[in-house]
């Protein structure tokens, strides 16, 4: 038989040459290692091909396209550009951050002030967080007409935000201040540190408000959303490839983040880095190299369901995905890769794949000398 | 529910999807989706809708860009401008993502004006029936029009993403011609 010609073999792969004309297709890539090696090709020009056109989506697939609104039934815009924050009321913003922050840390360093000065069962209660602070049980000591201890007069008469009505005497003032002289030594850099970052926020979002794609704003809650969802996927596959502690971190990072366009940059790499590594692979595989928990052709899937971890799935000979791995997993990493991990048992295995170029990359398997090469494929429906 | 409501509520994503990708402008875009349903309206019967659609939008797209440059430049100026103030929330993007896309609208554009349409016109879904009823190719010789464009696709691509590598093999065809 004639070897398969390109068109043969792309009319083949998209589904739509005959039967018979497949099943003779089929026989001839058996026995000719040419036709099976330009099959192998042919399948990684549509995976790259299909990538490529991905990439002039400036929208996902699957939106429509969003007419300018402003009436009516308007889809809700970006919380920014809703507030038309200006650079003066950035830097109105950035005043009262500041404020609160200066709030918080003094009632933390007052909180810390009697803590030292409370038995050792009260300190205990006095953690770093504010809520804690808030939380301590400074209302009988507010409420008594009596003077209160000394160890209560202090939070007591500092308590600016507090709902009893009592008036400020001249003493109490001159506690808070002399306390909020003693805070902003301690506070003034974290202060000043945050106070600058949300303000280069907001100056960003104020700057994002000219049309830069590459900087467009999202809704700042919509965005947190999101990326807490996306630290959740990402610490549902952390916590079952590494230590616990690196899921809780993962997911850190993101409930941490402090700024809109902080979250916005973590939301995008990571929804970019899940979407490109998405596929199916082959490994190429070498004599004498490590045993693999991972077969040499695997998909990686992302799981259609939330805060599962990312599957892995078997592929056919004839390139078609098949059943789930049990006991493997992967994430996304940055820059076109992904952490893949296969246990057996007391058997573990991490396979770090990394894409370098469009149908091409390197597998670095735990125990193994060098890296094996892979391919990446499309893979049937 | 009208038959154009329906051919409009099927079709005017991957169609409007389709004519971006083509144009790279969605306003552009959807000004010929619109077009091409506004046609739809007046036509009596359509047997294949979708190849029908595919083939109506890309002859107004040929039509447009033979018909005056000057002018579609000059709208595409005002787009810009009016795009600064209007409040539509594109995509975001990384910059890593927007010089993907830079590089693939430029590979893109390296192709046949044949090869890209049959390409983007697979990709959007399409079968090689439809393919060929749009375009006027022979069924026959759809999957090798598809084979020399992706072909060609991915190492213009990679051409222009590494430009120490020959793009030779762009112009070279399959290796492997049949014997």
């Amino acid at each position: 038989m004639q070897h398969l010609d390109e068109g043969t073999i792309h009319a083949w792969l998209d589904g739509e040459l005959p039967a018979a004309d497949q099943a003779q297709a089929e026989r001839h890539v058996g026995e000719c290692a040419e036709c099976a090696t330009a099959l192998a090709e042919a399948r990684g020009l549509i995976a790259g091909a299909t990538r490529i056109v991905s990439a002039l989506d400036v929208v996902p697939a699957g939106v429509v396209p969003l007419p300018s609104q402003k009436g009516k039934g308007a889809v809700p815009g970006s919380m920014w550009r809703t507030l038309r924050l200006t650079p003066s009321r950035a830097a109105l913003a950035a005043s009262v951050l500041i404020a609160v922050s200066a709030v918080f840390s003094f009632r933390r360093n007052v909180s810390d002030d009697r803590a030292s000065a409370a038995p050792a069962s009260k300190t205990s209660a006095t953690g770093a967080s504010v809520a804690a602070v808030t939380s301590e049980p400074t209302a009988p000591a507010q409420a008594s007409p009596a003077p209160p201890p000394a160890s209560a007069r202090q939070p007591a008469a500092v308590d600016a935000s507090s709902a009893s009505p009592r008036p400020a005497t001249p003493r109490k003032l001159a506690d808070a201040r002399s306390a909020l002289d003693s805070v902003s030594a301690k506070a003034e850099l974290p202060v000043a540190m945050n106070a600058a970052r949300a303000t280069g926020a907001v100056a960003g979002v104020a700057a994002d408000s000219r049309p830069e794609p590459q900087r467009t704003m999202n809704d700042s809650a919509q965005a947190k959303k999101t990326a807490v969802a996306a630290a959740d996927r990402v610490a549902a596959g952390g916590a079952a490839v590494g230590p616990p502690a690196v899921a809780a971190a993962s997911r850190n990072q993101f409930q941490r983040a402090a700024t809109p366009v902080q979250l916005q940059e973590m939301v995008v790499t990571s929804a970019a880095s899940a979407s490109d590594i998405v596929g199916c692979y082959q490994i190429k595989a070498e004599s004498g190299a490590v045993a693999r928990l991972l077969p040499d052709r695997f998909a990686l899937e992302r799981s259609t369901v939330v805060a599962a971890p990312n599957v892995v799935r078997a592929v056919t000979s004839d390139w078609r995905k098949d059943s789930v791995i049990t006991g493997s997993n992967w994430i996304p990493l940055a820059n076109n890769g992904a952490k893949i991990q296969s246990t057996d048992g007391a058997k573990r295995q991490v396979v770090n794949l990394h894409l370098t170029s469009l149908v091409s990359g390197q597998a670095t398997i735990t125990g193994a000398a060098a890296p094996l090469a892979v391919t990446r494929m499309a893979c049937l429906p | 529910m009208t038959d154009v409501d329906r051919l409009f509520r099927e079709f005017n994503q991957p169609l409007v999807r389709y004519l971006t990708r083509r144009l790279g402008d969605r306003d552009w875009a959807e000004e010929v989706a619109q077009e091409t349903f506004l046609r739809a309206m007046k036509q009596d019967t359509i047997v294949s809708e979708r190849s029908w659609l595919f083939a109506v939008a890309t002859n107004l797209v040929r039509d447009e860009a033979r018909k005056d440059i000057r002018r579609r430049h000059r709208l595409e100026l005002l787009r810009e401008q009016t795009r600064a103030e209007q409040t539509v929330e594109p995509e975001p993007l990384t910059i890593e993502r927007a010089e993907e896309a830079a590089i693939a609208r430029r590979a893109l554009d390296m192709l046949t004006e044949r090869d890209r349409e049959a390409l983007l016109m697979k990709e959007e879904g399409l079968n090689y029936t439809e393919i060929a009823a749009a375009l006027e190719l022979t069924i026959g010789s759809v999957g090798t029009t598809l084979a020399r464009a992706r072909r060609r696709l991915v190492e213009a691509y990679e051409s222009i993403q590494q430009p120490g590598r020959v793009a030779g093999g762009i112009a070279g065809g399959g290796a492997h011609a049949a014997s």
